[in-house]
């Protein structure tokens, strides 16, 4: 028995054990919780690994996407689930255009679909940030993304953009671009080109087709005429009438 | 013996059983999802029969998939097994110019399964250093915080996992991530979370991000994120990490302004834990028993007047402590001699008769 007392600490080995620890609040990073935090096992980065067999178990299983005009195939419910989700999960109703949260769905329906969203547009900034997260308004869909590339580094072309008006710039920049390029090629080359003939023919002149300009060009002519025409009539009228007063002016 | 009884016996017993299956189910599918995921060069000692990609093949598939503009499942496939190899493998891919950006443009892509693969593929490449994280979170960390909101489960959960390699890498690939409001959306994701498997690995990348710096979560995020903790009654050691960091580590959650109904449910939380809590022979359940123990000793330094609150609950706190003490770790123990100096001044205090050290039973051997 006085063994198994002398193997525990008395109450006063206790206090001067005490008195050696500091008390009161600690923080996390508290020199007192060192040791402690030993313990706990620093976190390791992990990869993923996928298991391709597991398709080897679903290929007798037919699915099909059910959404009109999609009717794509599918081995597993689990593929079926996945393409549903990513791809009509955030289906825009009206234009049919898929997006990727509920989040863009929002910014597409408010910004391609709704009138007094673009009236409001007009007269303060409405269009909000692509980050959920972020309360940020700008002007228009270009500041927007000002904003995004500047403050929260989004890549320039950012995938998921919504807005035409952007979008088109962006497209509408490289065909200039690349439109520029062309012509700077062309001007290079205007002395050769010019030499050469547009088109040639062998036996037939004309193309046996509706050639549409052409026949715009035809109706423009006759409607030059006619109108030369008018105005000619109106001068002779005209010209009669003045005749016709001098005569009556004339003393008899 | 009455019928009564019988029964009644029965019904613990089939109850038991039903906590055991449940018990043994939920560390089943822990096991199978772990086994999901790998460390760096793990791969090639689980499986050896397993291709072996060198520099050379990453090289290979890296130009190929630059040339079409386009990479499949099968290249994806092994690139992302490359990765999972070795960290050499990683830096070949990063210095190729270009090829980053046509996984970058899978993820983004229309078909679903192309995004899931590629998504994996760039988890396997955080495993990295710091230059392929810097990489992932510029050219892909927008769309990896957009897809955390994903329907898809598979692609959210590896988004998410991209993101936490990425949090646990020192270099501009956090400060990238925050600039994208990472630490406001992992909070917002952890709240609205209907999947309890995913509800850890949020946790985790929140814990990490606190260990980094605490101050990153605004403090109407974290009183958001400590409300929710607190009424979820946390079972796992890492909700009581974050619970303890968001308390003690951030200060935006003061404990002055709670009150006293609040602070009683945390020393609930605490003595419950330590209560279940039987060994130390995991991670989870050492995780759990360190940070009740902190989480007590704290309340009874910033908030004397819990201690009624843990009166209430536990009339004898010292056999809850010898329990503990029981269990002869030497580092807990030296904690938990801090809780009970604290737990003597918070006694004085109150004016509360009675001496903890009296029924304590503190082993010579065990103590430093």
């Amino acid at each position: 028995m006085a063994g198994s007392l002398s193997a525990f600490l008395t109450e006063v080995d206790l206090l001067d054990l005490l008195n050696d620890i500091p008390g009161g609040c600690k923080t996390a990073d508290d020199p007192f919780f060192s040791e402690g935090n030993k313990l706990l096992k620093p976190f390791v980065k992990q990869g993923v690994i996928s298991f391709g067999d597991e398709e080897e178990l679903h290929k007798k299983n037919y699915v099909l996407c059910n959404v009109p005009g999609c009717n794509k195939e599918f081995h597993s419910v689990y593929e079926y689930e996945s393409h549903y989700n990513s791809l009509h999960r955030y289906l825009c109703h009206q234009c049919k255009k898929c997006l990727p949260t509920p989040h863009f769905l929002d910014l597409h329906i408010l910004e391609q679909h709704d009138s007094y969203f673009s009236v409001l547009a007009q007269h303060k900034p409405m269009f909000a940030c692509f980050l959920e997260e972020c309360k940020q308004m700008s002007a228009t869909p270009e500041e927007r993304k000002d904003h995004c590339i500047r403050i929260h580094k989004f890549p320039s072309n950012f995938r998921f953009e919504t807005s035409p008006a952007v979008l088109s710039k962006g497209k509408k920049e490289r065909k200039d671009s690349q439109q520029s390029d062309v012509a700077m090629e062309e001007t290079s080359k205007s002395e050769v080109a010019s030499k050469v003939p547009k088109n040639f023919s062998f036996g037939h002149q004309k193309q046996k087709v509706f050639d549409s300009k052409s026949y715009a060009r035809i109706l423009a002519r006759k409607h030059k005429k006619e109108t030369e025409m008018e105005c000619e009539n109106v001068s002779a009228l005209e010209d009669s009438k003045t005749v016709e007063d001098l005569m009556e002016s004339l003393p008899s | 013996m009455t019928s009564n009884d019988i029964s009644e016996s029965t019904q613990r017993l089939r109850e038991k059983i039903r906590v055991f299956q449940a018990a043994e189910r939920n560390s089943r599918r822990e096991d199978d999802t772990d086994s999901m995921r790998l460390g760096l060069g793990e791969i090639s000692q689980l499986i050896e029969e397993l291709e072996n990609l060198t520099e050379k093949d990453v090289t290979g598939l890296a130009s190929r998939i630059k040339r079409k503009k386009h990479a499949s499942y099968d290249d994806m496939f092994r690139l992302s097994h490359a990765f999972l190899q070795s960290v050499e493998n990683i830096a070949t891919f990063v210095k190729i110019p270009g090829a980053l950006n046509v996984i970058v443009k899978e993820l983004t892509g229309s078909d679903a399964k192309s995004q899931v693969i590629a998504c994996e593929t760039l988890c396997n490449l955080s495993l990295g250093d710091s230059v392929p994280c810097e990489k992932i979170a510029t050219a892909a960390g927008s769309y990896l915080i957009t897809h955390l909101d994903s329907s898809e489960l598979r692609l959210k959960r590896t988004s998410l996992w991209v993101l936490t390699n990425i949090l646990a890498t020192d270099g501009k690939g956090i400060s990238t991530l925050l600039s994208q409001e990472i630490a406001s959306k992992l909070v917002h994701l952890y709240l609205e979370c209907k999947y309890p498997e995913l509800e850890d690995d949020i946790l985790l990348a929140i814990d990490i991000l606190l260990e980094k710096d605490a101050n990153v979560i605004d403090a109407n995020d974290q009183s958001k994120l400590y409300d929710s903790l607190r009424t979820k009654q946390p079972h796992k050691g890492l909700h009581l990490n974050v619970l303890f960091m968001i308390l003690f580590r951030a200060n935006s959650v003061s404990l002055e302004t709670e009150n006293f109904e609040r602070t009683s449910e945390l020393v609930e939380i605490a003595i419950n834990t330590l209560n279940a809590a039987e060994h130390l022979n995991s991670q989870d359940n050492i995780l759990k028993v360190l940070y009740s123990i902190r989480i007590l000793g704290n309340l009874f330094a910033k908030c004397p007047d819990c201690f009624v609150a843990v009166e209430k609950l536990c009339p004898s706190l010292s056999s809850l402590v010898n329990k503990v003490l029981s269990w002869n770790n030497k580092t807990i123990n030296k904690e938990l001699l801090w809780l009970v100096k604290n737990t003597i001044s918070c006694q004085t205090a109150l004016n509360r008769p009675g001496n903890v050290l009296k029924e304590l039973q503190v082993s010579r051997l065990t103590i430093f």
